[in-house]
């Protein structure tokens, strides 16, 4: 609805953000200007918004005359600054110093020379979403990945954006990853906004996040001393997806309403979201969120979690949060050279004995609330120790002399050696192992996981395999060891494995 | 204090114990106190065996103090006293005990480091944990769920049972004790035939699984169900609805071990 009058008048606005609102100002002033034979109205907005485009539109009369667009303003708030044609198209690019502190000016110059113009003040806003924390019943506090002790966990607000530039990558500013159990709502509390120009004159506001699935935040807000503070906490309309999720950054866009009328954007928080199967159990350290979540991301049932997880194991190739890949027995041949045995370690170190994998896949299982992964050990029945394929045997019955290990073994950790050129045994290429295709391979015992009744092998990706504990440690065995060592005259020597008979032992 | 390191042993491997050695009888008060001093490192899931042999003949000898200096410990020794004493109770196979601490699991104090073996000959890795961790690793071994510290947890899960005889997985780790003892194993099997017949098809379904059981053993007993009993799990319902290990994972354990008892029974058919 417009209005065109001689003089001074009031005009009511529609003042259209590209590509996002409609934005009613009924209580915009009036611009329009008048000479002598010559007539212009201006269509303009009170309040344009940082980031948004803007086209302000002139009517001369009469027709056929020539436009001219110019702003005043104190610091770079619209681009460009001056243009030609009924319509004039600006970016807002900084927020006002005060209300009303730009001026948009256009001047028509009718077909007989007459000049008339008219005049649109503009305050150009600027609301940014500052801080936000998670919480909730649901809620569960993420943890920085750390070698040792208890890990610290994630700095709160977990949203915190301190130059309010839009993201929270400055120093001191928090972007912390935080973690749901499936079909929760998501509670926040301390939800706080920096606006521009301070003061806004009163109104009424209320504060609006659109999360990524249908979650909303509603809440009315305080708006004093530059700021909007939500003052209570915002639950989500609709609970999360009642699946294992893994959000990248979970978005909520932000959107303030001022007076009922005029919703403005108010920036996107960001952050990593992990959305558990079921409540967490043991530490929580972000990578055992990241590769469990990551990998379970759309599963609903225990079943299917603990599938999706192990075959992201079986992958040979297991990411930590931060994309480095973690390696079993990585550039070691001689397995005393790693000392990492827990996942807590692995994750920061990078490479782990076959205890540190069977570790991380039973924490990764806990982080999404599936516990009781039972911790089994795998032992030579009656040897010290036994050969991980794949070794190559040579040719014959063996020279050690002794009859229970025929081969000689020179162990690669160190002497006493049996003489150049006199070694039966030789260390092949594989069995492939996480990020190492020829991973140490001589050892007292081994380790893996349990759960369920099946057992499951991480360092080697193999499994999960079904059966009594005898018929599936016969098929580990058969799918694993080569070969045995013992002692001989004070050296190592080996004997084969026989495939059809079960040599180790699981001791669950 | 020995912390995340690993200890070179001199001694070979040895087979684990499956009952606790007193040379002399149960140990006196001052004995106890005495042989708890000697205790260095505390071994979890029944892996203690490489431990120092020095260590294990310490941590043997105190594996037989009777129950009163036991709860002793628990209740008013320190940290380190009542890791000791939870370490007493899981040798001893005291499942009463055992869930009588479980106010314990809250218990953030320190006490002795565990002690697991790793995949190198000789050596072990050693960490420093509190009491109810401990507590915690215990209850994994002894009743198979992962009660996280948390005495609510622990409460849910177990709030429900009636007797902790009925518990299934006690008899699985009882069994595995006692694996290479003829005699006791047979023992166990003779009681484990007397339990009520709900818990009776879990227990031996499970020790099957484990190869506790042979095939023809739990076809056997799985046999003598009453007709209801059998029809229950053939119907896929779970004759043990408080058990802890068939509660948690959403029943994921149970499903599975009702498949199991299925397979055994219709294979008799």
């Amino acid at each position: 609805m417009q209005r065109r009058e001689r003089g001074k008048a009031r005009t009511p606005v529609i003042a259209t953000a590209a590509g996002c609102l409609l934005v009613a100002l009924a209580a915009s002033p009036a611009f329009a200007g008048q000479g002598r034979d010559c007539d212009i109205q201006l269509t303009c907005g009170q309040r344009i918004a940082v980031g948004q485009d803007y086209t302000f539109t002139a009517d001369g009369v009469p027709g056929g005359g020539t436009y001219s667009w110019s702003v005043d303003q104190p610091g770079g708030q619209l681009a460009p600054t001056g243009g030609s044609g009924p319509a004039f198209t600006v970016t807002a690019l900084e927020p006002s110093d005060s209300l009303e502190d730009v001026t948009v000016t256009v001047t028509y110059t009718a077909p007989g020379g007459d000049q008339c113009s008219a005049d649109c003040p503009v305050t150009v806003t600027r609301f940014v979403i500052r801080q936000a924390t998670f919480g909730g019943s649901a809620f569960h506090a993420v943890t920085k990945d750390c070698s040792y002790g208890t890990c610290p966990a994630y700095e709160t607000p977990h949203w915190l954006d301190l130059d309010l530039d839009g993201d929270a990558t400055g120093s001191g500013e928090h972007q912390s990853p935080v973690s749901y159990v499936r079909g929760s709502d998501v509670v926040l509390s301390d939800v706080e906004f920096d606006i521009k120009p301070v003061d806004l004159g009163a109104n009424t506001v209320i504060v609006q996040g659109f999360g990524p699935d249908g979650q909303v935040f509603h809440e009315v807000a305080a708006m004093m001393d530059g700021e909007v503070v939500v003052p209570v906490s915002m639950t989500s309309s609709q609970p999360l997806p009642n699946t294992v999720r893994f959000y990248d950054t979970y978005d909520i866009e932000w959107k303030i309403a001022l007076n009922n009328m005029e919703i403005l954007p108010a920036g996107v928080s960001s952050t990593p979201m992990y959305v558990t199967l079921s409540n967490p159990s043991g530490k929580r350290l972000e990578s055992w969120f990241d590769i469990s979540t990551r990998a379970a991301d759309g599963t609903a049932t225990v079943e299917d979690a603990i599938d999706a997880i192990w075959e992201e194991f079986t992958t040979l190739h297991v990411e930590n949060a931060h994309g480095e890949v973690m390696g079993y027995y990585r550039d070691i041949l001689c397995a005393s050279y790693c000392t990492v045995y827990d996942a807590q370690r692995l994750v920061v170190q990078l490479n782990g004995q076959c205890g540190a994998w069977r570790d991380l896949l039973g924490q990764c299982l806990n982080t999404q609330g599936v516990t009781g992964g039972l911790y089994v050990t795998v032992e030579p029945l009656s040897s010290p120790g036994f050969l991980v394929r794949n070794y190559e045997y040579a040719d014959g019955e063996g020279t050690s002399g002794c009859g229970s290990y025929p081969y000689r073994f020179n162990s690669p950790c160190g002497g006493p050696y049996w003489p150049s050129g006199t070694v039966e045994v030789f260390d092949l290429d594989g069995l492939e192992g996480q990020d190492e295709s020829n991973p140490a391979s001589w050892f007292a015992r081994h380790f893996i996981l349990k759960l369920n009744g099946k057992y499951y092998d991480p360092s080697y990706g193999v499994g999960p395999i079904e059966g009594t504990k005898e018929e599936a440690n016969l098929i580990w065995e058969q799918g694993g060891i080569e070969g045995y060592y013992g002692y001989c005259s004070g050296y190592y020597a080996s004997r084969k494995d026989q495939y059809e008979v079960r040599e180790t032992w699981f001791d669950k | 204090m020995l912390r995340n390191t690993v200890i070179v042993l001199c001694g070979a491997l040895v087979v684990g114990l499956s009952m606790p050695a007193t040379a002399g009888g149960p140990a006196s008060r001052g004995d106890a106190d005495q042989l708890a001093a000697q205790v260095q490192v505390l071994p979890r899931y029944h892996q203690w065996t490489l431990v120092e042999p020095a260590e294990r003949a310490a941590l043997r000898a105190v594996a037989g103090i009777e129950a009163a200096r036991r709860d002793r410990l628990v209740r008013q020794g320190d940290g380190v006293q009542r890791g000791i004493g939870i370490f007493v109770a899981d040798q001893q196979g005291e499942v009463e005990a055992l869930l009588a601490y479980a106010d314990l699991l809250a218990d953030t104090e320190a006490t002795l480091p565990y002690a697991l073996p790793v995949a190198t000959p000789d050596e072990y890795a050693v960490g420093p944990q509190t009491v109810g961790e401990y507590l915690t690793a215990a209850y994994l071994e002894w009743f198979g769920v992962d009660v996280d510290g948390s005495p609510a947890r622990f409460k849910a899960l177990f709030a429900d049972v009636a007797d902790p005889q009925d518990l299934v997985q006690p008899w699985i780790v009882r069994l595995r004790r006692v694996a290479d003892n003829r005699v006791r194993t047979a023992e166990l099997k003779s009681r484990i035939a007397e339990l009520p017949q709900r818990v009776r098809w879990a227990v031996v379904t499970l020790a099957h699984k484990d190869s506790l059981y042979s095939t023809a053993e739990a076809r056997a007993v799985l046999g003598g169900l009453s007709a209801s009993t059998r029809q229950l799990i053939l119907n896929g319902g779970n004759p043990l609805p408080t058990e802890p290990l068939l509660r948690v994972n959403d029943g994921a354990f149970a499903r599975v071990l009702l498949g199991d008892a299925r397979t055994l029974l219709e294979a008799r058919r």
